[in-house]
């Protein structure tokens, strides 16, 4: 049983949890205070706050300005609010089992005759 | 006190500020009756912010805050927004008005920080807010 | 895809020893694979891109790039390889994020010869599957029409409940016979063709719960004949000349626009760089920053490994935008300060399948 038995070996692993929990980042991108563990390092943070405050910086650049951003990965999601002085962001991680949540909406197509 | 430390604790002090807005924002929903899980997930995250971020204040100023009391009572009086939710009117508008009254005296808190980190004189009458070595 | 040309499989996994027992196991499957194996990230890339891969097969624990941002780069970039990963890790979130990234399979590593025969049964499945990206997945991928067609056949009574993204339609029959559809605050017929114009998305048979008034009368292959027919005047207005391609394309995002309450314009930014806009005077200063966010969000998403970027909202006091990634380029959705914002993701995303129908 030389392959099989090769394949049937187990090994115990740990598996690595996207970041969940929120911080406030300043306009020059320091994190001013965060709710995460020190286990979630702080570049991965300051990245992600770069991105959010790039993208509020360059819609008010841009004549749109944004006072929140919502971005929604496949298995995380975004929550970003401006402030002034910077932004609070929130980080949720989603499961693909996860149940939408139902809102009624105001708009709704128009039907076709 | 350096204009460098009073400018972190000025960017502290905002920022303690911007998030207790928000949290009067998490209020009108509550009122409203028009949020989600998500939303519930959120007010938690920002009440955890704004309690870091008051100690850190608390830790930077020395005389002059409001009570930190005030903030944390008024925290503990708001566990869910669901909770929020289902409060008399009264009770309510009581919060609001707390909230406001918080904010307004933190506010003035802002102010004489920025009076202070404008002045040249680093021995103003205001350099005894801040806590740091006496010159 | 040429018939006698060969399947191909990739095995990423940093264990040596067992990259090359799966190596000979999969060779002796019925469909004789050619089959490549990587160690590391950056290589299994590197073969997917001068290979055509058919099935990618991962493991979870890599060195330097780690086996969930491999997938989100593979998924991102070479959307038709089908994927699946093969790992030790037992843990449900583990298993509903891979989910969430659009993996085809998630296989503990087999720990007996039974459980080795099944996993070796579903990639050989996943090979002879067909390589479209597009079709009705419910047990296999099929299109509707063939679904539609076996439920008349088997005289089913029931609903067959089909899903495009966030549009939701159903067709009641009874004893094989349509007997009515809804979808999108339409019923009966118009329904029907609506539901029937969708190129992908998902099923599934509900029992029926109460009687349903019979509001089509046709029988399918009427409707299928007056459905191909209304596609056929369709195309041929299309291909006609490229000035009324395009003008088509344009009637499209206004027929959107005047579909939509709440709707301020409408942008579609193609990967060659053409711009397709209604509802908006100045166009480019959307596109540069669709542009940025889509970009920076998508490398981050790889970098933290969160999983294909889905879509951004942005909520302002002028206006709402809601931007969705395309293969290349970016579709995105202003809508008017006062459509909340909460509800501008859902709303984009029926736009944008409305769109793609």
């Amino acid at each position: 049983m030389g392959i099989i038995g090769k394949l049937f070996k187990r090994q115990i692993l740990v598996p690595k949890k996207l970041p969940a929990g929120s911080f406030v980042i300043s306009r020059k991108g320091e994190i001013l205070v965060s709710t995460f563990t020190f286990r979630v390092a702080q570049p991965v943070l300051i990245a992600i706050g770069g991105v959010v405050m790039r993208a509020f910086t360059r819609a008010e650049e841009s004549g749109i300005p944004l006072h929140q951003l919502e971005v929604y990965y496949g298995a995380l999601r975004v929550t970003a609010k401006r402030t002034r002085v910077g932004a609070i962001v929130f980080l949720t991680p989603q499961s693909a089992f996860e149940k939408k949540s139902e809102s009624e909406p105001t708009t709704i197509p128009r039907s076709h005759d | 006190m350096t204009k460098k430390k009073v400018e972190k604790v000025l960017e502290q002090v905002e920022s303690f500020l911007e998030c207790w807005k928000q949290f009067n924002h998490y209020i009108g929903l509550a009122h409203a009756k028009k949020f989600k899980p998500e939303d519930e997930a959120h007010f938690l995250e920002l009440k955890s912010l704004i309690v870091q971020q008051l100690e850190f204040v608390f830790a930077a100023i020395e005389s002059g805050c409001p009570p930190k009391e005030d903030v944390l009572n008024l925290i503990s009086g708001a566990p869910s927004l669901r909770f929020l939710s289902e409060l008399p009117e009264q009770s309510l508008r009581a919060l609001e008005s707390q909230w406001h009254k918080i904010y307004i005296a933190w506010l003035s808190v802002l102010g004489q920080l920025k009076v202070h980190y404008q002045s040249d004189d680093s021995k103003s009458i205001f350099g005894g807010i801040l806590k740091g070595k006496k010159e | 895809m040429v018939k006698d040309q060969q399947l191909e499989i990739l095995l990423l996994d940093d264990d040596v020893d067992l990259l090359q027992s799966y190596k000979q196991l999969f060779e002796a499957l019925p469909n004789a694979p050619v089959v490549y194996t990587a160690t590391n990230g950056p290589q299994a890339i590197k073969i997917l891109e001068a290979e055509p891969i058919k099935v990618f097969v991962c493991d979870l624990m890599l060195p330097r790039m780690d086996g969930l941002q491999v997938l989100s780069v593979v998924k991102h970039r070479f959307p038709h390889v089908r994927t699946v990963v093969l790992t030790s890790v037992v843990d449900e979130e583990i298993r509903s994020r891979v989910y969430s990234l659009g993996v085809d399979l998630f296989w503990q590593k087999p720990s007996n010869e039974e459980e080795l025969r099944m996993f070796l049964e579903c990639v050989s499945s996943l090979l002879d599957q067909s390589v479209e990206t597009s079709g009705f997945r419910g047990v296999q991928n099929k299109s509707l029409v063939d679904i539609i067609q076996l439920e008349c056949l088997t005289q089913t009574t029931g609903i067959l409940k089909v899903t495009n993204g966030p549009l939701e339609g159903k067709i009641w029959f009874h004893q094989g016979e349509i007997i009515d559809a809804e979808t999108e605050g339409m019923i009966g017929e118009e329904a029907f063709k609506r539901i029937i114009s969708w190129k992908e998305g998902a099923f599934e048979i509900l029992p029926v719960d109460e009687a349903r008034p019979r509001r089509i009368r046709k029988t399918f292959n009427a409707l299928l004949l007056e459905a191909a027919q209304a596609l056929d005047e369709k195309n041929q207005v299309v291909s006609t000349e490229v000035a009324e391609a395009k003008q088509t394309a344009r009637n499209k995002l206004l027929e959107l626009i005047g579909d939509f309450t709440g709707i301020e314009f409408v942008l579609v930014q193609r990967g060659n760089g053409v711009v397709e806009a209604v509802g908006v005077d100045n166009p480019q200063r959307f596109v540069g920053w669709v542009n940025q966010v889509v970009t920076e969000f998508q490398v981050l998403g790889v970098q933290i490994q969160a999983g294909p970027l889905r879509e951004i909202v942005g909520v302002g006091p002028q206006r709402n935008l809601g931007v969705i990634p395309l293969e290349s380029g970016a579709f995105c959705v202003g809508w008017h300060f006062n459509v909340p914002g909460e509800e501008v993701r859902e709303l984009s995303r029926k736009v944008f399948a409305r769109w793609e129908s």
